[in-house]
């Protein structure tokens, strides 16, 4: 299939009446998972896992995706009305949002950050689908060996990029890998790590494992903490107040069109980068506009081209993500990470096939993005005010419905009740990585990634024997890692012995 | 939930030694789990366990290395009384995620027993009710509203039919045992 057709079928698949709804669907339950503080994209995703096992691929894409696609938009909602980030990738969205809101202007800075959103994810939509002709020719170049290569060069990065601690982070994603070596190895017929479990026979299912990492951990995280989940001292402005506000919003991220652009750039090339994502972004792009700005003394106390820099930035990062994911099949983040098990269960396999004979579905998610997002918007600027009380539920309550959610979900994925115990277990470990700094993301992706690097290991010796990483492209890839990695190490000592 | 830990007393240790405690019990047991697994590895056909060497070695190394530095910031010792004092329940934040950890293997026990519906309602009912404090209306119409449609999603729109227990099981002529 070529470009033109993929696109003019993915289009069609994205906007008939089987995918539609789902993407509505989709975009309003990211939406409204993102103004809820505690709970974020990887979450939103892991809830819609489940349901993927009775859906056609155009669909599930769409749902998935979807609900990623705006849950920074919800997001950068609270931080600007509560002075909380709704999802961590809007914690640059603090530094102008509140202000603003403190000056009046807090429809605006929400009007602003909408769009902003918006825009960037279109960018970053469009970014890759221009990027596929060129993904195409450069996946050819990627066989066996370098595919393992790369995946380890990829959880490097997650693991040094990553806020997280780098050993922390790096034994992480090899748990990951060791996790997904559990069950019936397919050259050799040797169980592994079973205990003679008929359930693990498969390996570990993988949506327990992602619904106990994400949903579950936060769970245990929201129960600890207990209580209300934001400050509401400062309250919402009136409807009709915010109805206009957002409009001026509109209007002012529009005019600033430049700015949103060169920030919607810096998000989609970091977003290619594996392990650095949205937070980093926003806070580059921050900076960015701070750097050009011509009022740079007003940063920091409610400057509007703060918040549309950021917010840009958040949502231009997913294309570049979805570059990597559905090129290489190298996920960049957890959210990545979910969509690539999510792609597994819809039967679609990424690489060469997804970005030469599957191109409509990467048109799916490219669409899916770009109308995500404009749903998000739309919602965000007429039911700001009814959606921000979400934000009011007590944990009291939430964690319970969620809980109900989350095991339903553990269980109707195979029908088994075992499921709901490596949910369990998977919590368990999830809350406990959280809280010690250990990522979780790097976990997940090591996980998604073990069977990979497991086929691509065995492919690569069996048709370059072992020393296969001493090809041009692995052994350039083997440096990259090496010297990322001695270059932090390094760069860890002298902090220390400055010290 | 939150009037439960308003009302308990602070801890004698500091958050960054209890931490480190936690990380240190943390460690242990996956060197341990590493370890069995890498000795697991060897009984394995060498081309199964060539990806598991490749893995496990340098987990174990790194592993080594971050026990190392957990112990660098605060000596065994005290993470050793902390854990114990964890155990004995002493730690607030530990007391309540094991009481959590602990109504949701009751939830798993009920769902086994009495069927996937009726265990949410039980365990949400005492979730609201009894953790979170909130009164007998919502403590009802959370469960009911959110069993229904969960009911309605799962069952009516996608088809999916969640378990029904071994009680129902047993009277519809099942062999459970």
């Amino acid at each position: 299939m070529d470009i033109f057709e993929g696109l003019v079928s993915g289009f069609y698949q994205a906007f008939s009446f089987e995918v539609l709804p789902y993407l509505i669907v989709g975009s309003v339950f990211g939406l409204i998972i993102g103004i809820i503080p505690g709970l974020s994209g990887h979450f939103a995703m892991a809830m819609l896992i489940p349901f993927l096992y009775k859906m056609d691929p155009a669909p599930g894409i769409a749902f998935l995706l979807a609900a990623h696609a705006t849950v920074a938009q919800g997001g950068g909602l609270t931080a600007i009305l509560f002075s909380t980030p709704g999802t961590g990738q809007n914690a640059a969205t603090l530094l102008d949002g509140p202000p603003m809101r403190e000056q009046g202007k807090g429809g605006i800075a929400v009007g602003a950050a909408m769009t902003s959103c918006f825009l960037g994810a279109t960018f970053g939509a469009i970014a890759l689908a221009l990027l596929l002709p060129v993904l195409q020719q450069v996946v050819l170049f990627f066989g066996p060996p370098e595919i393992f290569v790369l995946s380890f060069l990829a959880l490097t990065f997650i693991a040094v990029l990553g806020k997280e601690d780098m050993t922390r982070s790096l034994i992480a994603g090899l748990l990951g890998l060791l996790i997904a070596m559990v069950g019936i190895d397919n050259v050799t017929n040797q169980q592994r790590y079973t205990f003679g479990l008929l359930e693990l026979y498969d390996g570990l299912p993988l949506v327990p494992v992602i619904l106990g990492l994400f949903a579950v951990a936060e769970m245990f995280d929201l129960f600890v903490k207990g209580g209300s989940l934001v400050d509401r001292q400062h309250g919402t402005l009136s409807a009709k107040e915010t109805q206009k506000q957002i409009f001026q919003g509109i209007g002012i991220a529009f005019k600033k069109w430049w700015l949103v652009l060169r920030c919607s750039a810096i998000g989609t090339t970091i977003g290619i980068i594996p392990g650095l994502g949205s937070a980093p972004a926003a806070f580059i792009a921050y900076g960015h506009a701070k750097q050009t700005s011509r009022s740079k003394e007003t940063f920091g106390k409610g400057n509007i081209e703060g918040v549309i820099g950021s917010e840009a930035a958040n949502d231009a990062v997913e294309g570049g993500a979805l570059a990597s994911t559905v090129a290489f099949g190298i996920p960049g983040s957890s959210s990545m990470a979910i969509l690539l098990g999510g792609l597994f269960i819809l039967g679609l396999e990424t690489g060469v096939d997804m970005v030469t004979t599957d191109v409509d579905i990467v048109f799916v998610m490219i669409f899916t993005v770009i109308f995500g997002n404009f749903i998000g918007t739309i919602f965000g600027m007429f039911l700001v005010n009814p959606m921000a009380r979400a934000t009011s539920i007590r944990a009291s309550i939430m964690v319970p419905i969620l809980i109900a959610v989350v095991v339903t979900g553990a269980y109707a994925a195979q029908g088994s009740l075992v499921d709901i115990v490596v949910a369990l277990v998977f919590g368990v470990f999830g809350y406990l990585m959280k809280i010690l700094n250990y990522s979780r993301a790097a976990l997940l992706i090591g996980y998604v990634l073990g069977h990979a690097v497991e086929k691509n290991l065995y492919l690569a010796t069996q048709l370059k024997g072992n020393l296969f990483f001493l090809s041009p492209i692995p052994l350039s890839l083997c440096l990259i890692t090496i010297g990322f990695i001695a270059y932090n190490i390094y760069g860890l000592v002298s902090d220390q012995k400055k010290r | 939930m939150a009037q439960k830990t308003t009302a308990s007393t602070p801890d004698k240790f500091d958050s960054v030694a209890k931490y480190n405690a936690l990380e240190m019990g943390l460690l242990f047991f996956i060197a341990v789990v590493a370890l069995a697994a890498l000795i697991t590895a060897i009984g394995y056909d060498f081309s199964s366990s060539k990806p598991l060497f490749v893995i496990l070695v340098p987990l174990v190394m790194l592993i080594g290395v971050q026990i190392y530095r957990a112990n660098k910031a605060a000596k065994f010792r005290t993470s050793l009384q902390i854990n114990r004092a964890a155990f004995r329940g002493e730690i607030r934040n530990f007391q309540v995620a094991v009481r959590f950890f602990c109504m949701l293997l009751a939830l798993i026990v009920c769902i086994y027993v009495v069927g996937h519906y009726v265990g949410l309602m039980l365990a949400m009912f005492y979730l609201i009710r009894w953790h979170g404090g909130e009164s007998l209306k919502v403590s009802l119409l959370v469960p009911a509203i959110t069993t229904l449609l969960i009911f309605l999603l799962f069952d009516q729109v996608f088809g999916i039919e969640l378990f029904q227990g071994q009680i129902y099981r047993y009277f519809a002529g099942y062999q459970i045992w």
